[in-house]
């Protein structure tokens, strides 16, 4: 059983300025006709290394962009991750004489290794506690590395000889482009390196793998409760993360010959950190950027007239754009004072000292600081906002603005069963409070089932129970499927998702940095089949099914009356959108139940005329809905069956008439005259 | 037996150390669900910073100096670091603030003092004493009994001054000791402060039996932050236990196996914590409303 709905509204393309879609064609012809040429055109083997180093920090950094800036985890462990790497390839060479392109094979297979280890407890914890986590791991790395003498020469480091990128001998032929070729196998090797790096997570993160990546950042429950396994992603984002590092490490072990494992240190780690928030997160050109900004730093700080002439510059730009901006602006006036001054003090500083190398990593902290708060998006992210035409254009992709397709295809799996969704003597206890004492619930299928009762009665609670967010105390929740039935109770948020029930958040839990088209197509993620290879090598069925699913997931956009906003972040939609929109993500799961948690708390009365006509369509696409609001009128408009709990209790149930009329649920919300004449008596 | 005897009695001293700043660390986490990821560089900085004053005035007379010092640092790392980065909801901002402050205090110390170890002159006898076959450095009993004479003040603090019950309060709901009159951002300075003051205080206790440098907290912060883990970052008495535990481990560990791998079990011990035991959406938070 498939119906079809017309859409709601006539989908209204926004066309993408068609400059911004080729600012990343351009960049890349850029960068690769740069790479290209550099050696020819810059001769001095100083600078071909240093530019070699740049490319393979550039690796390490789009690695650790996907965890940073797509997943939002801090991770401190990369320096550790780059170390696993660098010494894999060195380890191969020192006990095996295997040479440069084994260790890369390994630097990748051991580190991907190393990658779903610390994947473990970044499964668990966030923030603060990961990056303890992540630092601890780094800090494990280096001590092994240090002490397991035997396999890693210990402190001493390995030293290689120079890397053979081609072997002609083995065919028995002269390198066509001779000697001085030669030496720049190696280079044009890590630009490749860094070429398909950039490609490879160029497709990943835009495939549903990345979608889900963000996802997860913003908004883990909802991304579970979208059939989107948190656990799962974390995985895979820090596998192709721990990969990129140990690529990275491979090259650099074979580019610097020599490792040491002191060059792997927690200063390394903050450094990569550093380099992508300056950079700019989630995108190809912020970590390519921070590489070369870190990378350069050292040398240019060696240069002590240098560092005094920038100095001089950056005061001269601080006291303009200071004293513009303490002229404009009213408000907050004082706060631009200690950045300005700070600016201002750096270039008498320079000139009192003579040299400035000892102080690098005070240098590092500041520009950290000064990224942190002042440029918090990086350069990349700073020049966007100036220049609109430069703003990723990926959500234009693929171009397949119109919708096609039912936006709602209601499964056959309730049909015939009845009831659809049984709930048995649910009991959920929080310590002594019982917030839910033992509730029966029957929905049957095809109907709208009102939840109310006042604050406090366990709706909510029920609601979360029956998505899986809690596990019950005891009693069972069973959904009907097909012939069978399906027990829901102890399974996984994303589990239950899986099995049909699509779920929206009482405070809306959008995926705010995505657009409105991405969030449907996060609901649409189980609709895709292809694998993590499909998405890196970019086939015809990864391609395919995309450009499907983006038609898709426009129908559904059309459906809740969003076409025209289709490329607008969810951040930016007005709050009666936003509530739309997680409808609208509900149903991309192709749900047979549909539970709404207050979808009309605080909408105005035009927008909830537009929710009841949606609301209503879902039920007559045969969509079972489960409906929990505070608007009575909506309630006792839509609803065919009506439950009432009060206290963890369900104090009624039937039509919407009849429990209007019943004294129980009167008494539940307006409270018992006969109590206050007893106590008016006593 | 004897030498595991030994092994523990050593091992209790550091543990107490780790324990002092594991303290610190908690503090900070219940007024503002935040940390001070330089913690190590205060205790180095106030090791070195106490490491100037002995000459002047003795070990004795510099530790209330160096608590002063603490104190001011504590507060200049949240006025920096925390306080803006907490105002537009960063975590990843004060993450990466604290650690750059740690690493510029890091940086200076070693323009200031070098980057070579120096030796703290220890103020008591360097002679140990024999108790039952165990010998233990005076040293080592100052540390233990400063560490919880450390714990007590504050907790003293907490219970009986009007400040205290600030912090006390802060720390159960921020929101209601707001509306209560409470000037909560001044009690997460304060609690900034106290921590940073314990652990400059951890520093000048453990100074004289281990080597003095710019690095020397850096590996002692992140074992203190497992204890913190292991005990609780809410539990007082948790981080004393967590602290003894790890202390002994490790002195059985650098004994038994090899001094190189005396930081891997507190390490470990923190990877497979968190890996076990559920904290943040799936730990307390889950009774949070969705």
């Amino acid at each position: 059983m498939a119906q079809t709905l017309a859409p709601a509204e006539a989908p209204a393309p926004a066309a993408a300025p068609s400059l911004s879609r080729h600012v990343g064609l351009l960049g890349a012809v850029l960068l690769v006709v740069g790479l290209a040429v550099f050696p020819h055109v810059v001769t001095s083997s100083y600078y071909v290394h240093l530019m070699v180093v740049i490319a393979i920090y550039a690796i390490l950094i789009l690695g650790l962009d996907i965890v940073v800036g797509y997943t939002g985890q801090v991770s401190l462990g990369h320096a550790g991750l780059f170390g696993v790497g660098a010494y894999a390839a060195a380890v191969l060479f020192l006990h095996f004489k295997l040479g440069l392109w084994w260790g890369i094979l390994a630097g990748i297979g051991v580190t991907s290794a190393f990658g779903v280890l610390l994947a473990v407890p970044a499964l668990r914890v966030t923030g603060p506690y990961l990056a303890m986590v992540t630092l601890a791991f780094g800090t494990i790395v280096q001590i092994f590395i240090n002490e397991l003498t035997p396999l890693t020469n210990g402190p001493l480091g390995i030293t290689l000889p120079p890397a053979r990128v081609l072997d002609f001998s083995l065919i028995g032929m002269q390198a066509p482009w001779g000697a001085a070729g030669r030496k720049l196998e190696f280079y044009y090797l890590v630009c490749l390196a860094l070429l398909a790096t950039i490609l490879v997570v160029n497709r990943v993160v835009r495939s549903p793998y990345g979608r889900a990546f963000e996802a997860l950042r913003d908004s883990p429950i909802a991304c579970d409760c979208m059939g989107v396994s948190v656990y799962r992603y974390k995985v895979y984002a820090f596998v192709i993360s721990a990969a990129l590092a140990g690529l990275a490490g491979a090259l650099f072990a074979w580019s610097e010959r020599y490792v040491a494992p002191n060059s792997y240190g927690f200063e390394l780690t903050v450094l990569f950190l550093l380099a992508v928030t300056m950079g700019g997160r989630k995108s190809r050109a912020g970590p390519i950027i921070g590489s070369a900004i870190i990378v350069m730093m050292p040398n240019v700080l060696a240069d002590i007239a240098l560092v005094r002439i920038m100095a001089g510059i950056i005061a001269l730009a601080a006291l303009v754009v200071g004293s513009l901006a303490f002229l404009r602006r009213q408000e907050n006036r004082f706060a631009l004072l200690v950045p300005v001054g700070l600016c201002l003090a750096f270039f008498p500083a320079t000139l009192l000292l003579e040299s400035v190398t000892d102080f690098r990593l005070t240098v590092f902290g500041l520009m950290i600081l000064f990224v942190v708060y002042y440029l918090p998006d990086g350069i990349v992210g700073f020049v966007r906002e100036k220049i609109p035409a430069l703003r990723p254009a990926h959500t234009a992709e693929g171009k397949s603005l119109h919708a096609e397709g039912a936006a709602l295809s209601a499964q056959s799996g309730g049909a015939g069963a009845d009831p659809l969704l049984t709930v048995d003597q649910a009991l959920m206890q929080f310590g002594g409070l019982k917030a839910l004492a033992g509730v029966d619930l029957t929905v049957r299928p095809g109907t709208i089932h009102g939840l109310i009762g006042p604050n406090g009665s366990g709706k909510s609670t029920m609601m979360n129970v029956l998505t899986g967010i809690y596990r019950p105390t005891s009693g069972s929740v069973t959904l009907a499927r097909g012939q069978g039935s399906k027990r829901l109770d102890g399974r996984t948020p994303s589990e239950i998702a899986a099995a049909g029930v699509a779920r929206t958040f009482q405070n809306v839990q959008l995926f705010r940095e995505m657009t409105a088209l991405e969030n449907v197509l996060v609901g649409l993620h189980h609709s895709f089949r292809g694998t993590l290879f499909d998405a890196i090598l970019g086939t015809p069925r990864r391609r395919r099914e995309e450009r499907e699913q983006r038609a898709r997931a426009m129908a559904i956009l059309d459906f809740v009356g969003l076409g025209a906003l289709a490329q607008v972040e969810a951040r930016n939609l007005p709050y009666g959108k936003q509530r739309l929109l997680e409808i609208g993500r509900a149903l991309a799961l192709d749900p047979v139940l549909l539970l709404l948690d207050e979808p009309a708390a605080g909408l105005t009365a035009p927008d909830i005329a537009e929710l009841t006509t949606i609301i209503r369509k879902i039920r007559d696409a045969g969509i079972t809905v489960i409906l929990i609001e505070h608007h009575m009128d909506v309630v006792m408009g839509l609803c065919d069956r009506v439950s009432v709990l009060d206290f963890g209790h369900k104090i009624a149930e039937g039509s919407a008439r009849e429990v209007q009329a019943d004294p129980k649920v009167v008494e539940a919300y307006l409270g018992s005259p006969v109590a206050d004449e007893e106590t008016a008596h006593a | 037996m004897a030498i595991l005897l030994q092994l523990i009695a050593s091992g209790v001293a550091v543990g107490m150390i780790y324990a002092a700043i594991a303290f610190g660390y908690q503090l900070t986490f219940a007024t503002s669900k935040t940390l001070n990821f330089g913690q190590g560089e205060a205790l180095a900085l106030g090791a070195l910073f106490g490491l100037t004053l002995v000459p002047f005035i003795g070990y004795w007379l510099m530790i209330p100096l160096v608590l002063v010092f603490g104190f001011a640092l504590g507060a200049v790392v949240e006025r920096l670091g925390v306080r803006p980065a907490v105002k537009i909801k960063s975590e990843y901002g004060w993450i990466m603030a604290t650690i750059a402050l740690g690493i510029i205090f890091k940086n200076v110390a070693e323009n200031i003092w070098g980057r070579d170890d120096l030796k703290f002159p220890s103020p008591l006898p360097e002679t140990a004493l024999q108790v039952g076959g165990v010998r233990i450095l005076p040293m080592e009993l100052l540390i233990v009994a400063g560490a919880l004479l450390m714990m007590l003040a504050v907790e003293i603090f907490n219970r009986k001054s009007i400040w205290g019950k600030a912090v006390v309060a802060t720390s159960n709901d921020i929101d209601a000791a707001g509306l209560m009159g409470i000037n909560t951002q001044k009690v997460i300075t304060l609690s900034y402060s106290i921590s940073a003051m314990t652990a400059a205080f951890a520093g000048v206790l453990v100074a004289p039996v281990t080597l003095t440098g710019a690095t020397m907290g850096s590996v002692l912060a992140l074992k203190a932050f497992a204890v913190a883990i292991i005990g609780g970052l809410e539990s007082g008495l948790g981080v004393i236990v967590g602290g003894l535990i790890l202390g002994v481990a490790e002195t059985l560990t650098g004994f038994y196996i090899s001094t190189g791998y005396k930081d891997v079990p507190g390490l470990i011990l923190l990877l497979v914590v968190l890996s076990i035991r559920p904290v943040g959406l799936f730990g307390k938070a889950v009774i949070k409303k969705v």
